[in-house]
């Protein structure tokens, strides 16, 4: 088993790219604080679908959109 | 892992309400739109709306307005779609293209309005000749889009207009107006505004509904929507910093915004309002729409920028 998840996580508006290594078992809430955000202001998709927060992230993609934003 | 829906065992994709259960796609639509009928109903935001002119942007909020309010009373209140063309570089043209999109996929009759062809400036000039109007550009974007908004639900016989603000914008917006002492600001800020004299009545069906909702609901719908940031928005201040401390807080106390907004409209609004004898009942002398004054804010407005002479502005 490795021992970090790399996930590579757009954040739009913006398009900004970070490229983060989670310990394993990391759940969607520890990326998006990883990221310096708020969980309240944000959607996490993983192949355009959205996902609960306490999902365990995996290897791979991921869209953060920002909720603060757009009208 | 993979979460399950707590109703169906379908594969979860957010927790909601205050059980916080996890939803599917099919059964998150349903909380939505559930919530959304549920504010409509506590502030009888339909009542004697037969025709309601929907303000959209292109935006997720006012996409997820036009839907939820097609999905929920199709049949029964009339919508008619209204987006203004703001003339924002590489910004409003988009926008105008997303909100197209989707009232031609809900077959709901729409108008566009460009504000350079019917009034002859747009809101980089107003950006660009700040100083000139003296207003920051988003207050004048917002006189701006009110004014066209209340034009066109005359002309179009509307009895309401609904616009997208959801439950973030208004409690950041409530909060600001106390902060601020706009203490006339802050009564407006109800999910329905009443008519007075020729303004039609407002009303915002998301009020209780967060932007990660509206989000999540559009993203789901598979609606296509406009997800950009305004040039001209601030991108510090009080306002983004205010905005990222409400979303920190509601991480730590969930429903937070709601409990302070709900508050304040049930609870401090009403004491501190009084029946207002200046704003709408005048008329203004150049456009015959409602003003406090001679003349209107936005007749202001479009006089400084259309017909102040060139040089030396820019
Ligand atoms: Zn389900
Ligand atoms: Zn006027």
């Amino acid at each position: 088993m490795p021992d970090t998840v790399r996930v590579r996580v757009r954040v739009i508006p913006g398009g900004r790219l970070e490229d983060l290594e989670l310990e394993p078992g990391s759940k969607v809430a520890d990326m998006v604080e990883r990221l310096g955000l708020a969980l309240s202001g944000v959607v996490v998709l993983r192949d355009g679908s959205p996902l609960p927060e306490d999902e365990v992230v995996e290897e791979g993609e991921y869209t953060v959109l920002l909720a603060a934003s757009g009208g | 892992m993979r979460l399950r829906c707590r109703i169906c065992g379908e594969r979860a994709v957010a927790r909601a309400g205050p059980g916080r259960r996890y939803l599917c796609a099919r059964h998150y639509l349903e909380h939505f739109e559930r919530r959304v009928a549920k504010t409509v109903e506590k502030y009888r935001l339909l009542r004697g709306v037969r025709r309601l002119l929907v303000a959209v942007s292109g935006g997720k909020d006012s996409v997820a307005l036009l839907h939820v309010l097609h999905r929920l009373y199709r049949g029964r209140v009339e919508l008619v779609g209204l987006t203004i063309d703001l003339g924002i570089e590489g910004y409003s043209t988009p926008q105008v293209e997303f909100a197209r999109r989707n009232f031609e996929a809900l077959g709901i009759d729409y108008r566009v309005v460009g504000l350079a062809e019917e009034y002859g400036f747009t809101i980089d000039l107003a950006s660009r000749r700040r100083r000139l109007v003296r207003r920051p550009t988003c207050s004048v974007c917002g006189i701006v889009k009110r004014y066209v908004m209340n034009r066109i639900a005359i002309e179009v016989g509307a009895d309401a207009i609904a616009t997208g603000h959801n439950l973030d914008d208004l409690s950041l917006f409530t909060l600001m107006s106390i902060a601020q002492g706009r203490i006339d600001d802050l009564v407006k800020l109800v999910p329905r505004t009443e008519k007075m004299g020729a303004l039609v009545p407002r009303i915002r069906p998301l009020a209780l509904v967060s932007g990660k909702e509206t989000l999540t609901y559009v993203v789901l719908l598979g609606a296509p929507f406009h997800h950009e940031n305004c040039p001209h928005a601030p991108s510090d201040g009080l306002r983004p910093e205010l905005s990222a401390m409400l979303e920190r807080l509601e991480d730590r106390n969930l429903e937070f915004r709601k409990m302070m907004y709900t508050n304040i409209v049930s609870n401090l609004i009403p004491r501190i309002s009084r029946p207002d004898d200046k704003a709408g009942t005048g008329t203004c002398t150049i456009c015959g729409m409602p003003a406090s004054g001679k003349i209107c804010s936005f007749c202001r407005i479009r006089m400084r920028l259309t017909e102040h002479p060139k040089i030396g502005v820019e």
